[in-house]
């Protein structure tokens, strides 16, 4: 019997000991990470609807979860939630693609301006073509919108600069982009606001060079004002809802965008050093799964699966041991919480803050002592 | 004609009624017109004149020819933005241009304001307002609190008494539109709500609005948020005038 490189392997890199023979909840595709996060690292997150995952369960964890755009203490918590403030660091909402995170930046900063104008609804409320859903009943003016616009990039301009992690979630290839400037849109135009005209809009398919290409001019960017920041990449496991390809099936389409996207994400770290894959796409989709970390619909993540995520997540990033559940009880298929969704964070009504305490105490004063002639 | 009974029921809001009413202010035009304040309990001392089960109780004595008018809460938009927040903000309504210096002002999207309006009413205030309107036949409506007050000198009169140990009168109090904003905001959360189930929300007598939409000084009471006897007039007589309207729409021989 000759000597040969598999045998001094470890064995994460067979098949057999490492996918096919463990629980599946103990498959720990993880191959090296060296990124540390201590209780006092500020993480962002940003990306596809299974970022939205991460952030929540880095909140719930005891992690500095940084958000950069809480909203005003005047709204309610579940208010907050339910208007997207604190789903990701900054009031994004999802960005599904990496040429979609370029020009935010570049928006943030005031690099690009793109020409799309604002769009209006029926009933004359106001969307921002960026964002088209991330205010629950619209803007109430062109005006509102552009201010909160503004309020937003100083907040993203604060994230960027303040974090020590930014977690991103490569979620799709394909976009629709404005004829005009280039500019990326999270949604088509015309499926939640704005109207699709052909003249203006094309749709397009990132390839890997192009995806690369974008993410490192986001990476120098962020560089350029957080030197040393550190940066996860993850793809998101989530198929696409449709696709736009012209003749493809939609599985068809999905295996190429999620490839085009694994492949970007290896490169990247591969170029940096302070880039970091972490497989949350492998640990949702992989054979040991038998498909079961996918609710009913096929598409959206179980609880289940989210939380095999995080718990390899901590125990890699933070050597957070989290014991992993018995595999005899069967991953609920229902779907993991995320305000894509339409679900909000779970009810907490919290104490008022000390301006609006103070406020209260002296209504209140007021309001008992109206029973004494004061006319 | 039928003979009307009116039942105002609330909070503090009910009490420049009350005094309307001691003082013979209104012209009741025959109808009996009666004023409750819910109770309720603060610092253990028992606030007001009958439990709210008690007037559910009552309501079931009433007749459809009765009418009910709430004003329950109403200061809502007080404790948002009477007093200058810690994180000074401000909400564009509709119709207004953007500020030409936004800095050190948060502008929170009306929408938002308005779902933490309307999620605060529906839990409390719409709830209470709801169940006395089902509690008997009668007719139910629900009259908007005063608007708010302009003249920041008569506020802060309150501010220089016994609030100055809460820091209150270091505040300040929020500008004068934002709390026009708020007290708007309020009341179209109020309408959303209560249209769901056919309540009619009643907007304060026009005579009691100044031109820029503030509470006539004319009609302030002495405090911070609540009008005198002479607008709880008017609230009365608002409510006889109502009733009566729906009695001739019904009947127009």
């Amino acid at each position: 019997m000759t000597d040969h490189p598999y045998k001094s392997l470890p064995d994460k890199a067979f098949w057999r000991r490492s996918v096919a023979r463990p629980k599946f909840s103990a498959v720990d595709p993880v191959g090296e990470f060296s990124l540390t996060i201590e209780k006092d690292t500020k993480v962002a997150t940003a990306g596809s609807c299974f970022a939205q995952h991460v952030a929540r369960h880095l909140a719930q964890s005891g992690f500095n979860y940084f958000v950069a755009e809480e909203g005003h203490p005047i709204l309610r918590g579940p208010v907050r939630a339910a208007h997207n403030y604190g789903t990701f660091s900054a009031r994004y909402g999802n960005i599904y693609t990496a040429r979609q995170l370029r020009q935010l930046m570049d928006r943030a900063y005031g690099r690009f301006s793109p020409a799309e104008a604002p769009w209006t609804d029926a009933d004359g409320t106001v969307r921002d073509p960026f964002r088209p859903t991330i205010q629950p009943g619209n803007f109430a003016s062109v005006a509102e919108m552009e201010v909160d616009r503004e309020q937003h990039f100083a907040a993203v301009r604060r994230m960027f600069e303040e974090l020590d992690v930014f977690v991103f979630t490569l979620g799709l290839t394909e976009c629709w982009e404005s004829l005009e400037d280039g500019a990326v849109f999270p949604l088509c135009p015309g499926v939640e606001g704005g109207d699709f005209d052909s003249e203006k809009y094309a749709f397009r398919n990132q390839g890997v060079a192009e995806i690369v290409e974008d993410m490192n001019a986001f990476i120098e960017a962020l560089r350029a004002v957080n030197p040393t920041a550190q940066m996860i990449v993850t793809v998101s496991p989530v198929p696409l809802m449709a696709t736009a390809t012209e003749g493809a099936h939609v599985l068809s389409a999905t295996t190429y965008s999620k490839s085009v996207l694994r492949v970007a994400a290896d490169m990247l770290t591969q170029q940096h050093d302070f880039v970091h894959y972490f497989p949350s796409f492998e640990i949702i989709t992989g054979p040991h799964a038998r498909g079961a970390y996918y609710a009913d619909d096929l598409r959206n993540v179980t609880e289940a699966g989210v939380n095999h995520v995080m718990r390899l997540l901590l125990k890699h990033a933070t050597g957070t041991i989290v014991e992993a559940p018995e595999d005899d009880e069967a991953p609920k298929a229902k779907p993991a919480k995320s305000t894509s969704q339409s679900e909000v964070a779970p009810e907490a009504e919290e104490a008022d803050d000390a301006s609006l305490a103070a406020a209260r105490a002296f209504v209140e004063v007021e309001c008992d002592e109206a029973a004494l002639d004061r006319s | 004609m039928a003979e009307h009974k009116i039942l105002f029921l609330g909070d503090s809001h009910s009490h420049c009624i009350r005094d309307a009413l001691a003082q013979g202010l209104a012209d009741t035009q025959g109808c009996t017109v009666s004023v409750d304040r819910i109770q309720s309990v603060k610092n253990g001392k028992v606030i007001g004149d009958r439990s709210l089960n008690e007037i559910i109780e009552a309501c079931k004595d009433l007749t459809p020819d009765d009418l009910l008018v709430s004003v329950i809460g109403g200061n809502q938009h007080s404790v948002t933005g009477l007093v200058q927040h810690d994180v000074p903000f401000d909400i564009l309504e509709p119709d207004e241009p953007a500020p030409t210096d936004a800095s050190g002002v948060t502008y929170v999207p009306r929408s938002s304001v308005f779902a933490t309006f309307e999620r605060g009413l529906r839990s409390n205030d719409c709830q209470r307002i709801l169940q006395l309107a089902k509690a008997g036949p009668q007719q139910t409506v629900h009259m908007a609190a005063p608007p708010p007050k302009e003249d920041d000198a008569h506020i802060m009169k309150r501010f220089e008494t016994k609030f100055i140990e809460m820091g209150l009168a270091e505040r300040g109090l929020s500008p004068k539109p934002l709390r026009r904003k708020l007290w708007r905001i309020q009341n179209d959360a109020l309408r959303k709500i209560l249209s769901e189930d056919d309540i009619e929300l009643l907007m304060p007598p026009a005579e009691t609005v100044t031109e820029s939409g503030f509470l006539e000084p004319a009609f302030y009471a002495n405090d911070a948020t609540h009008a005198n006897p002479a607008y709880g007039a008017l609230l009365i007589e608002q409510a006889v005038a109502w009733i009566k309207a729906r009695q001739s729409a019904a009947n127009p021989a």
